[in-house]
């Protein structure tokens, strides 16, 4: 005998199977719900005031795409080397991660790409140029932030630059131990390759007034920050040996010596007051005080530089503020400070510091060093009409970034927006926005809303320049709940090292931490959740009881034709990007 | 080759020269041994197919629906409670239309828990679909296996072939061997069209509407209507080939009987003996030997009892209730008479119990008195 | 057909006896059917085994209740009123015992054999099993079995100190004390 003479149209006859469909049996029809399989937005990048897509880059970077998770970062932000370093990463704040075992060091993470990350700007380059010309007054990072998106959309953009380098505040303002100046350099270097123009030594007011560059530009963005220091009030301020902080590092960076002595106090708790006296530290004053009127919780300095700061024996004094200033032979001698008590919180929800009377005592200085505040030097711009409020901070609606004048837009410190350099870059992103929508006629508040990520300000890039090809519900932000931990080990958080042990850092400018090590940063990359993003993990596909999730080559469709809605791919979703939703099934 | 062997191992050996391409077991007393011989096959390098140790019976059947479906031999064996754990999957597996054999050590269910012979937890699986043969000894049960690939082969369902748990499984007896050529003369490769398929993916199970669901229920069950005379082809191509057969029913001098012995499995030979003795005490008795329950050999059985006006029915098994279950097949057989016999049921033998020759004569003597039936079976126990 | 039943205790090798003693009958052409009565096994427990032999292929399933051949390789499980009374009439009794007069007086009706198979056996260099020895002493007692099948199925049958059993065999069926029943 010879086989069984049995072939597959006999069986089919027999036994109820079915090859290429069963589209007689719609079962999806049952069901009351159905799932939906779509990208959804990441706690961290609600929290990112640039709006960086970060799990998506960690999704990439899982899988040895350093480049491309290097050019997620760069959608939104051209500025990752430097955010890597000293952005005060709100996104890890809000790291879901954190609820499980430790957040996740994106902030490492971003700097690893930047460093490691090779660039492509022919990627980035506009596929249109336009014919319209913007200037942008300041290259701090709302300038060069403005002025990348605004090339990006095809624009021919010009920067104009008071001082003789670009950066701003990140190269006059910021220590080299922190940002090397390198980082900088390289990340300015790729705007330009975009072509936009970077005129140093400009100082629009004075070299050109603004109404000649309006006549030159159609639109403006007036990026100019807040380089002038702001006085504690106190008598004497004029003495020897005084000084203002943004204004002492500004001159170190200027490759100036300023002789201060060796004794010395700060005045202040933000990151320019910290920077300060470890500039001072390191240009070899011996004993440095910080003067704080709250407490260390308060500080609004990045944490981990106040420990740097406690690390290189650098005091606190807590609770204490200058009263007076006492001087010996027309320079400063010592500060006279009271202690302070704290009371009620203030409008920035801290509580309000007052004086304890008779508390008074003295610290004795070679010189003082006041790093309470900067302001904008924006009276220049009055020429043109434009509103500036008594504090010289040019008036602008946050929403939009228009001035009272038409055509022209400001952000940045010098408009008054949050201090820190991410929201600088945030708002210079907005501004091309806003510039691109004044072109455009369109509504910036609409497109804002449009391509809005969760409940912030920030919005997204790519979305905004093609939604189409971009699918994820931005407004959607994935809670803790929704994370599916038992797909995920705990595992210790990798932390950038110290690269110089403090009583070498004491001594140098090299930068204080080093980049996690390429054969580490995999483990942290598998740390992260990517909430929200689908990383193919392909459980949804294996479990689907009724086969109704289809494998594609760029994903998974769901054919609700065949789903019951029993829900288990979206419970099992490690990352909540499938949801169910209520509503008859079927119809695919 | 003729070899001295217990049932278990003669079973083994009929997988082997079967061919079969995938066995997937669990153990379990008392069909442990065939498990064991035929991983020892395996690790020998002479069993052709591979073994899967599953972590339960239920897995074990769904591994050989699976297997079927891609075109594979596939065998697996259990008893008692690993046959109650893959109840659900007999089903599966004859709605599914796959062609598994599988050997059912006949064993008790609990509770009470014990590990004799009682064919109770078969019997229970009687209206899944699988065709079920009941072995009288163990070279009975190597013969049925390879002849369960061939009918299962060509009707498209699976058998399950029942041998008695230590009387059959466990009892070392002499063991005719065939030899490979004549099996693979008598048995075809396998060679089924393969449903699962990665190249052409199907979908196995559906959920159909209730008419279609009639139709697939009225197909199998004319398909297992079909299988009689697939079943007597079978044994006489065997009876060709290899020289030994078996009648789905077999009749011993029952024409002139005035009274029958009905019997299944391993008591059958013990039977034989008691009816040989009773003829040469005078007695005329005679014997029927139940092999098949199903598809039930309505009939032959009607055949060969419609003259018979006295019949006993021994059965190692108890439907709590009713009664044995081989007794109300057979009554239910025989309704249609003219003359309907009368018929006494017998329990006997429940978890291996001890039945011996003269427990039987006594059993055939006292039938042969009554004068009607009675729809209550005798409970027959030593120690009463 | 001859009905034998082995009784012992669980790690003496009474299965295993029966099933070698299987193989010579099988070897001489015989059909013999073995089995043991299963449950609690384990070391020390009683343990039975048992034997059919007969010339024509064997029926019977059902426990052997009345044994022609009796073989004891535990000696404390003797009961003589028992076996009066399930032992037929002409049957045989082996029994590993030293022990040769003025024992098992109830049982002189019976054709009885005795053998110190403990001793033989580790004369022969293995310890206490005693399966080999007793059916060299089954041998010798019954007449049913010649030493060259024994000797041919222990070697296909023991997986380890194969010359040691042979001999253990041959040794027992030279002592083994036999005595022809009385009436």
């Amino acid at each position: 005998m010879n086989g069984h003479g049995i072939t597959i149209e006999n069986i089919k006859k027999i036994v109820p199977f079915s090859q290429g469909s069963t589209e007689i049996f719609l079962t999806g029809l049952w069901s009351s719900r159905k799932p939906i399989h779509l990208d959804k937005t990441s706690p961290c990048r609600q929290a990112c005031p640039v709006g960086n897509d970060i799990s998506r880059a960690f999704y990439e970077a899982s899988m040895g795409h350093y480049d491309e998770a290097l050019r997620i970062f760069r959608q939104d932000n051209p500025l990752p080397g430097v955010c890597g370093r000293v952005c005060y990463h709100p996104c890890e704040s809000q790291c879901n991660r954190k609820y499980y075992d430790e957040a996740v060091n994106i902030r490492g993470f971003e700097r690893f790409l930047a460093d490691n990350g090779k660039v492509d700007i022919g990627r980035e380059r506009p596929a249109l140029l336009r014919k319209e010309k913007v200037a942008i007054v300041g290259s701090g990072p709302a300038g060069l932030s403005a002025a990348y998106h605004l090339a990006r959309l095809g624009f021919s953009v010009t920067i104009l630059e008071a001082l003789p380098m670009a950066g701003g505040m990140l190269r006059y303002g910021i220590p080299e131990y922190r940002l090397p100046k390198g980082i900088l350099d390289k990340e300015i270097s790729y705007i330009q390759e975009l072509g936009v123009e970077i005129k140093t030594g400009v100082t629009v007011g004075k070299d050109l007034s603004l109404s000649e560059t309006r006549k030159d530009y159609q639109a403006i963005f007036l990026a100019i920050g807040a380089h002038s220091g702001m006085q504690l009030g106190l008598e004497g301020e004029d003495l020897l040996g005084v000084m203002d902080g943004i204004t002492y590092l500004r001159t170190i960076n200027l490759g100036k010596k300023v002789r201060l002595g060796k004794k010395i106090a700060v005045i202040g708790g933000g990151n320019t007051a910290i920077d300060c006296a470890r500039t001072a530290r390191r240009l070899g004053a011996k004993d440095i005080t910080v003067i704080y009127r709250r407490t260390r919780a308060e500080m609004p300095a990045l944490a981990e530089d106040v420990d740097g700061l406690e690390r290189e024996g650098i005091k606190i004094e807590l609770l204490a503020a200058p009263k007076r200033l006492i001087s010996e032979n027309g320079k400063i001698s010592g500060v006279e400070c009271l202690r302070m008590k704290l009371g009620e919180a203030d409008t920035t929800g801290r509580p309000s510091p007052f004086p304890v009377e008779g508390s008074e005592f003295i610290v004795p200085v070679d010189a003082m060093i006041a790093a309470i505040g900067q302001a904008p030097e924006a009276a220049f711009v009055k020429e043109l009409g434009i509103s500036i409020s008594k504090n010289n901070v040019i008036q602008i609606s946050s929403e939009t970034t228009a001035t009272s004048v038409d055509g022209v837009f400001a952000g940045g410190d010098g408009a008054g927006t949050k201090a820190f350099v991410a929201d600088a870059i945030a708002s210079g992103k907005l501004g091309a926005l806003a510039v691109y929508c004044y072109f455009e006629g369109k509504d910036v508040k609409k497109e804002l809303k449009n391509h809005q990520i969760g409940n912030q300000q920030s919005f997204s890039f790519q979305h905004f320049l093609n939604p189409k090809h971009y699918p994820v519900d931005l407004k959607k932000v994935v809670p803790y709940e929704k994370i599916n931990t038992l797909c995920f080990p705990h595992g210790v958080r990798h932390n950038n090292p110290e690269s110089v042990p403090p009583k070498e850092a004491v001594k140098t400018f090299r930068e204080g931490t080093s980049g996690i090590e390429a054969s580490r940063m995999p483990f942290e990359i598998y740390r992260c959740f990517k909430c929200g993003t689908c990383t193919h993990c392909d459980l949804c596909f294996l479990l689907c009881p009724d086969i109704s999730i289809i494998k594609g080559t760029d994903g998974y469709t769901i054919k609700t034709d065949f789903c019951k809605g029993c829900g288990q791919c979206a419970t099992t979703c490690p990352r909540n990007v499938i949801e169910m939703v209520e509503g008859p099934g079927g119809n695919t | 080759m003729k070899t001295l062997l217990q049932g278990n191992y003669a079973v083994a050996e009929a997988v082997r020269l079967a061919r079969v391409q995938l066995v997937a077991a669990y153990p379990i007393t008392p069909q442990t041994p065939i498990y064991e011989k035929l991983s020892d096959m395996e690790n020998e390098g002479i069993l052709p197919g591979v073994m899967m140790r599953t972590e339960s019976e239920h897995s074990a059947m769904a591994a050989c629906i699976a297997a079927s479906l891609t075109g594979v031999r596939t065998f697996t064996a259990t008893a008692s409670q690993g046959l109650a754990l893959m109840h659900e999957m007999l089903h599966f597996a004859s709605g599914n239309r796959v062609p598994i054999v599988m050997c059912n050590v006949n064993r008790v269910v609990a509770v009470p828990w014990a590990f004799g012979s009682d064919q109770s937890d078969s019997l229970s699986q009687r209206d899944t679909g699988w065709l079920q043969f009941y072995c009288e000894d163990a070279q009975e049960a190597l013969d049925t296996v390879i002849q369960a690939y061939r009918i299962a082969e060509q009707a498209l369902l699976p058998v399950m072939v029942a041998i008695d748990g230590f009387f059959t499984s466990h009892f070392i007896e002499p063991i005719e061997i065939p030899d490979q050529a004549s099996v693979d003369a008598f048995l075809p490769a396998f060679s089924i069209p393969t449903r699962f398929n990665e190249a052409d993916p199907a979908y196995i199970a559906n959920v159909v509407n209730p008419e279609q669901y009639m139709g697939y229920r009225q197909k199998s069950f004319e398909d297992m209507e079909n299988t009689r005379p697939l079943i007597k082809e079978a044994n006489e191509e065997y009876q060709r080939i290899i020289g030994r057969g078996y009648e789905a029913v077999e009749s011993v001098n029952t024409d002139d009987a005035d009274i029958v012995l009905v019997t299944s499995g391993a008591m059958t030979s013990t039977a034989r003996v008691t009816i040989q003795s009773l003829r040469e005490k005078g007695v005329k008795a005679g014997l029927l030997k139940m092999k098949l329950l199903r598809p039930f050999p309505t009939r032959e059985v009607q055949e060969i009892l419609k003259n018979t006006r006295k019949i006993a029915v021994l059965d190692r098994n108890i439907s709590l209730g009713k009664g044995g279950i081989w007794c109300q097949e057979l009554k239910a057989a025989l309704y249609p008479l003219e003359n309907r016999p009368i018929i006494t049921g017998y329990i006997a033998g429940i978890c291996g119990a001890d039945v011996s020759p003269d427990m039987i004569e006594d059993m055939v003597v006292k039938a042969l008195e009554r004068e009607r039936s009675d729809d209550l079976p005798i409970w027959v126990r030593r120690d009463q | 057909m001859i009905e034998i039943k082995f009784c012992g205790r669980g790690g003496q090798g009474a299965v295993i006896a029966s099933q070698i003693l299987a193989k010579v009958f099988f070897l001489m052409g015989k059909y013999p059917q073995c089995f043991s009565v299963f449950g609690g096994e384990r070391r020390g427990a009683p343990v039975a085994s048992f034997l059919r032999v007969d010339n024509k292929k064997i029926y019977l399933k059902c426990e052997i209740r009345r044994p022609d051949h009796l073989i004891y390789m535990a000696p404390d499980l003797v009961d003589e009123q028992e076996i009066e009374s399930i032992l037929k009439p002409d049957g045989l009794i082996l029994i590993n015992n030293a022990l040769t007069s003025g024992e098992y007086v109830r049982l002189r009706k019976f054709r009885l054999a005795l053998i110190d198979a403990l001793s033989v056996s580790e004369e022969a260099g293995l310890g206490s099993t005693i399966n080999t020895a007793i059916l060299g002493a089954y041998a010798k007692a019954s007449g049913e079995i010649s030493l060259d099948y024994l000797e041919q199925a222990i070697r296909e049958t023991v997986p380890a100190k194969i010359e040691a059993n042979v001999t253990a065999a041959l040794h027992a069926f030279d002592v083994t004390h036999v005595m022809e029943g009385v009436n």
